[in-house]
């Protein structure tokens, strides 16, 4: 009684607040989750358009089962099919219980602490440092098995030192061509922008053929702008020797984010990218033949609606390649797992489940072959990688760094998104990337 | 027996009160099926209450067991009696606007003086748990063990099998001793899901599933059982589905409000109570937080903080001229359309009248959406526009504000025009007729005559969509999302009060639920006390009459 009245009560608020429920109660915005943690295919695009719009989200019932898994549409099928043995051998009941993605983590902050929430939620890494600092989530100690999983992987769940998931697969953006009219991998950032530059001025007067197709509108996107900000030498958060991101470092505003900024500049002004460009825009004209180049992850391959598999585009995936002389451009790389709920009432069957069970191979080969991300443990990654997709997504991934989850990358998205978006629509690129710079510090100091 | 059958007569039909009065209390004997029905009814709805009363107690939920025991005492006092006949009528308006209008507006006004948000979401008392549970460490160098819960020949508790899968070594653990137990005579079965070692048995214990320990009696709750370990001051706990010698460093004094870190025994380290966290004097804080109670200050923060102060009059204008200027337009495009569709002259009326409702029929969602990509600068209407005419939807703030008001019209017109047609057909044709025959044109006759008259109908209404319009988040946030917008403001030049107290408060991290809140109640006293003039005003119109 009381418990279901505290979360509608808490829901109420965020409903009264949020104009009666349209607000949902989506903690993440919009830009920050990135397509690329969102579930694969026709979902990557609505991810973005509908943070706002879903209605307040409602938690399952937890029943009288005795584990509860939360997972999105795309994995409860395979869920159910892999909790079934290890239901069946300890001679418990196994919930797995569809909530979608984006409220996941939302759900379990509102619910667990009245005893109501999952056991277990399948869930991107990038909340980690808000569920850490809320309470909701358990640390699991993965020394075990630490060593089967790609490091990146691992480096994501870890947060203050300590590890709080079990990883199960691995995903980033990287270049896309056509091969039609690139057969070859470009050598070189500057080669790659010459081909789009080139490809543009044939076709000036059209804007459905783009240069370089990265997704931009409607609000700048931060995620699939990283990787041209590092091949300046720009970063948003320095890193320190142990991996983790140092908040104090902020390299927005840096020599080289300025240098990628002024670039931003130009290439918006010579339409080669585009602010209008949205996840669809980018697809279609990539789909159609109309650009060389887009900058995208494997959902916009595998899109049930109108993805490049389906339109039968020839195309195949690399990374994005250095400036002369300078670093291999780092992507974002997003971790999928398992995180144990602090509240859970069987918390060794949460964990033994999570730690013991879903670290097999088999488990993340089931996983993989159900959702086509590229598995986090490496023995299942490496049976899988034959696919040049698969090889050329992860090639990409060996540059990049995780997305980072500390809670002061929340402060970064809504401002570097601004700016880049302003940029493009005709600002000074130094001077908006400064400024957003400015914002981020005053928030993270205050 | 013909009794029984016999109709009642036209005087012996009871009038229309006696027939309320019967089903909603008056329990006439004439009507004992009535009164059955009214029984039952409030049988059933006493047993419902009855039955979440006996669970709130059951949960400790002292405010449900006043809210659910004063509803029974309402519903019976009112709907028993034959008396209080008016109240029959107005007691469920009553509860539901209590528990769906006013319990939400005060839990918003009590929220609003906690800090509930990002990292404090818990109690003081799960924070506590929390805190001390993660500081749980496993001792240096110790043995983690596969564990089975055993039950004794007579069925009951046991212990645990603590089985050492590297020195193959079994113990069995109670809370007070460790005991090595004889290998030979045990059998033991490795899961083939999990990889860990189950005991099946060991002399006469049987190791329990983990799906049979819920009814294993006896058996406690694992996270807080102790089993003694070598070390001193630590204990073999279960942590992970294994068991490991660990020790607490954190101890939490009650008496104090203080944690007190022990790790190093020479110079501990006190964390005391501050705003929701512990923090201790060199200002290292412990995770989580807890909500607490802050009074004023999210109150403090809205009214004196620079990033409130200084674009509040700039959002609120255009909050107030963007609502203004929905209704106007919406109420016009509506009134046209059904003054036009109202005229007997008009063919196909029904065929116009259906369609025009159809953006009333669309799910918003969906077609602000769809507006969104209409608006598209490169994408959208301009491509069919010649270069010269294209306009700046998105990223110039004049464009993007009427770009909110026409999408606005399109979608709430309809609305309009359905209470206009409804409101029209209400005004007596005799008296434009009289103005008619007094001299009067059409239009003369519709601005003195059927205008004034239709006001007073809809003029309600007009306040309510003014009210509706002000917090229409929705659109805001899905046409421009505040739109455009400098590097570095957080409000946007088209974002409402709303639209942007959520990206603030809510849309950011960390989230501030209790800042919200306050907000919340600030705007929601500036909807009321419009909404309070505007329905004043109207009551003008009603003298018309």
């Amino acid at each position: 009684m009381r418990t279901r009245a505290k979360v509608w009560s808490v829901l109420s608020v965020i409903a009264v607040l949020g104009a009666a429920g349209t607000a949902g109660a989506t903690t993440v915005p919009p830009g920050t989750e990135p397509a690329g943690t969102e579930p694969a295919g026709t979902e990557a695009p609505a991810a973005t358009e509908a943070a706002g719009t879903a209605p307040a989200p409602t938690a399952p019932e937890r029943g009288d089962a005795d584990l509860v898994i939360w997972a999105d549409d795309t994995r409860t099928p395979v869920m159910r099919e892999i909790a079934e043995p290890f239901a069946e051998e300890l001679g418990i009941v196994v919930a797995v219980q569809e909530v979608p993605s984006g409220d996941i983590r939302q759900l379990l902050t509102v619910t667990g602490p009245q005893g109501e929430g999952p056991d277990v939620i399948v869930t991107a890494h990038d909340g980690i440092g808000e569920a850490v600092a809320d309470g909701v989530v358990e640390p699991l100690d993965l020394s075990g098995v630490a060593d089967g999983f790609q490091d990146v992987a691992v480096e994501a769940f870890t947060y203050d030192g300590q590890t709080y998931g079990v990883p199960y697969a691995v995903e980033n953006i990287a270049l896309v061509r056509n091969t039609d009219l690139v057969p070859e991998a470009p050598a070189t950032f500057e080669e790659m922008m010459q081909i789009a530059a080139d490809f543009k001025a044939e076709h000036a007067d059209d804007p459905t053929y783009l240069g370089l197709a990265v997704q931009v509108a409607p609000e700048g996107d931060t995620y699939h702008y990283h990787p041209f900000l590092t091949a300046f030498g720009g970063y948003i958060f320095g890193q320190n020797d142990d991996g983790t991101f140092n908040p104090d470092d902020l390299g927005v505003d840096s020599e080289g984010g300025l240098a990628a900024a002024t670039w931003l500049q130009e290439q918006a002004a010579a339409g080669v990218l585009s602010a209008d460009v949205t996840y669809d825009v980018m697809k279609e004209a990539f789909g159609a033949g109309k650009a060389p180049f887009a900058v995208t992850g494997p959902w916009a391959i595998g899109d049930q609606n109108n993805g490049f598999e389906t339109t039968g585009v020839p195309y195949a995936i690399s990374p994005i390649p250095a400036r002369e002389g300078g670093e291999p451009p780092a992507v974002f790389v997003g971790v999928q797992g398992f995180m144990v709920s602090s509240f859970s009432e069987q918390k060794d069957l949460a964990t033994s489940f999570v730690l013991d069970y879903l670290s097999q191979e088999s488990s993340q080969l089931a996983l993989f072959e159900a959702g086509g991300r590229p598995p986090a443990l490496t023995s299942a990654y490496e049976q899988v990688a034959s696919d040049p997709d698969i090889a050329g997504f992860g090639e990409a991934a060996a540059a990049g760094i995780p997305l980072p989850a500390i809670p002061e990358m929340s402060a970064v998205w809504d401002s570097t998104n601004l700016a880049q978006l302003n940029t493009m629509r005709g600002g000074e690129g130094p001077a908006e990337f400064t400024a957003a710079a400015e914002q981020i510090r005053s928030q993270i100091g205050g | 027996m013909t009794e029984g059958h016999a109709a009642p007569g036209p005087g012996r039909a009871p009038s229309l009160e006696q027939q309320h009065a019967s089903v909603l209390g008056g329990g006439r004997s004439g009507t004992i099926s009535g009164w059955m029905i009214k029984i039952l009814l409030l049988g059933a709805a006493d047993a419902v209450a009855v039955a979440g009363l006996i669970m709130a107690i059951d949960h400790e939920a002292w405010g449900y067991v006043a809210v659910l025991g004063l509803t029974l005492v309402a519903l019976n006092v009112v709907y028993l009696p034959r008396r209080f006949v008016p109240m029959k009528y107005l007691l469920p308006g009553l509860f539901f606007l209590t528990v769906f209008g006013i319990y939400p507006v005060l839990y918003t006004a009590y929220a609003s003086t906690t800090n509930y948000g990002t990292g404090h979401v818990l109690s003081k008392s799960q924070a506590i748990d929390q805190i001390q549970g993660q500081s749980v460490q496993p001792v240096e160098g110790a043995t983690r063990y596969d564990i089975t819960p055993m039950k004794d020949a007579s069925g009951l508790f046991a212990g645990f099998a603590l089985f050492d899968p590297e020195g193959e070594q079994l113990f069995l653990g109670t809370d007070t001793e460790l005991t090595e137990l004889d290998l030979d005579d045990v059998q033991l079965t490795t899961l083939v899901t999990t990889g860990r070692t189950f005991v099946e048995s060991a002399g006469d214990l049987t190791g329990v599933r983990a799906g049979d320990v819920g009814t294993l009696p006896g058996y406690p709750d694992p996270e807080t059982y102790q089993m003694p370990g070598e070390t001193e001051d630590a204990a073999i706990t279960i942590t992970g589905g294994q068991a490991v010698e660990s020790r607490s460093t954190l101890v939490h004094d009650a008496d104090a409000n203080t944690i007190t870190d022990v790790a190093d025994s020479e110079n501990p380290i006190v964390y005391h109570e501050r705003e929701g966290t512990f923090v201790a004097d060199d200002g290292t804080a412990l995770r989580p937080g807890f909500t607490s109670q802050v009074g004023f200050d999210n109150y403090r923060t809205v009214f004196t903080s620079s990033e409130f102060r200084a674009s509040f009059f700039r959002v609120l204008a255009w909050n107030f001229a963007f609502a203004v200027a929905s209704v106007v337009v919406t109420f016009a495009l509506g009134l046209l359309l059904a003054v036009v569709f109202n005229d007997a002259r008009m063919r196909g009326r029904k065929i116009y009248r259906s369609l025009v409702i159809i953006p009333y029929a669309l799910p918003g969602f969906m077609t602000a959406l769809v507006w969104r990509g209409m608006f598209n600068e490169t994408y959208g209407i301009n491509k069919w526009l010649p270069s010269s005419l294209e306009v700046s939807w998105q990223s110039a703030t004049i464009p993007a504000m009427i770009t909110l008001i026409l999408v606005n019209m399109w979608l709430g017109y309809p609305y309009m025009f359905l209470v206009s047609t409804g409101a029209l057909q209400s005004v007596p044709t005799d008296l434009k007729e009289a103005a008619f025959v007094d001299g009067a044109t059409g239009w003369k006759a519709f601005r003195k005559i059927t205008f004034p008259l239709l006001l007073v109908s809809v003029s309600p209404l007009l306040v309510a969509s003014f009210a509706f319009n002000f917090n229409n988040f929705t659109l805001i946030w899905l046409l421009t999302g505040g739109r455009p917008r400098d590097t570095g403001e957080t409000a946007g030049k088209t974002d409402i009060l709303l639209s942007w107290v959520y990206r603030v408060a809510l849309d950011a991290s960390p989230q501030r639920q209790g800042l919200a809140a306050a907000l919340s109640v600030v705007i929601f006293l500036i909807v009321a006390v419009l909404s309070a003039i505007g329905f004043k005003y109207t009551k003008a119109y009603e003298d018309v009459k």
